[in-house]
């Protein structure tokens, strides 16, 4: 019988995982909550409010660059 | 010459002036939704001053070269310089209590070594519904899905 292939997940990919097994718990208490909630909307908030400074710089980057366009 | 397009180290040491000096102010609107995990575009940072006179607040424009220009005609007082450029001073806030009693209820956001106050979500939502312009009722939804999120998040937490 032949060995199942494996495979060896680096630590950060480990870690990746963990995030989003975090997120998912996350996103399906948000839901159960407030089923009328966007789920794509909440997943993305999810994400944003990890690391809100991130999140304005987005915000303003995506605001600036519309700005410029129509300059 | 190149426009900046993500938060400079210009705008943060400005703010950080204003923190370091202890100026009351928040920030509100969108760019204080986008701190609390809001999914938005905005093209400013609006800050809330209880005076927008305060002579503090001069001083911490000196640092970063920026200047006030206080109001002129139907123009609100504005920040100019690399800076600031991207602050809007605010002057009245729709469907909101007075400054102080808004200040007491603020978000405080780790910012370095200070704690950037923040009109809390649900706090710019009703600004926006009593404010009830159209681009404020485009948003509302996207503000709206990140405070459910938030205080499910927040309540899971506690």
């Amino acid at each position: 019988m032949s060995k199942r292939p494996t495979i060896k997940l680096s630590a950060a990919q480990q870690q990746n995982l963990r995030k989003q097994n975090r997120r998912l718990r996350q996103l399906e208490l948000v839901m159960r909550r407030h089923p009328d909630a966007d789920r794509d909307d909440v997943w993305h908030t999810l994400i944003a409010l990890e690391n809100p400074w991130a999140n304005l710089e987005r915000s303003l980057l995506r605001g600036r660059g519309v700005e410029i366009h129509f300059r | 010459m190149g426009v900046a397009l993500k938060f400079t180290s210009g705008e943060a040491r400005f703010l950080r002036e204003l923190l370091r000096r202890r100026v009351p102010f928040m920030v509100v609107g969108l760019s204080g939704a986008a701190l609390q995990g809001a999914l938005v575009v905005t093209q400013d940072v609006d800050l809330w001053f209880r005076n927008p006179g305060d002579p503090r607040i001069q001083q911490a424009l000196k640092v970063v070269d920026g200047t006030y220009v206080p109001i002129i005609y139907l123009n609100p007082p504005r920040f100019v310089g690399d800076a600031v450029d991207v602050f809007d001073i605010v002057m009245n806030m729709s469907g909101l209590e007075d400054f102080d009693v808004e200040r007491r209820q603020a978000v405080l956001l780790p910012f370095g070594r200070y704690r950037l106050p923040v009109l809390p979500l649900a706090r710019i939502i009703a600004s926006k519904e009593a404010a009830n312009r159209e681009k404020d009722r485009l948003v509302l939804p996207r503000l709206k899905n990140a405070l459910k999120t938030k205080q499910t998040v927040r309540w899971k937490k506690s």
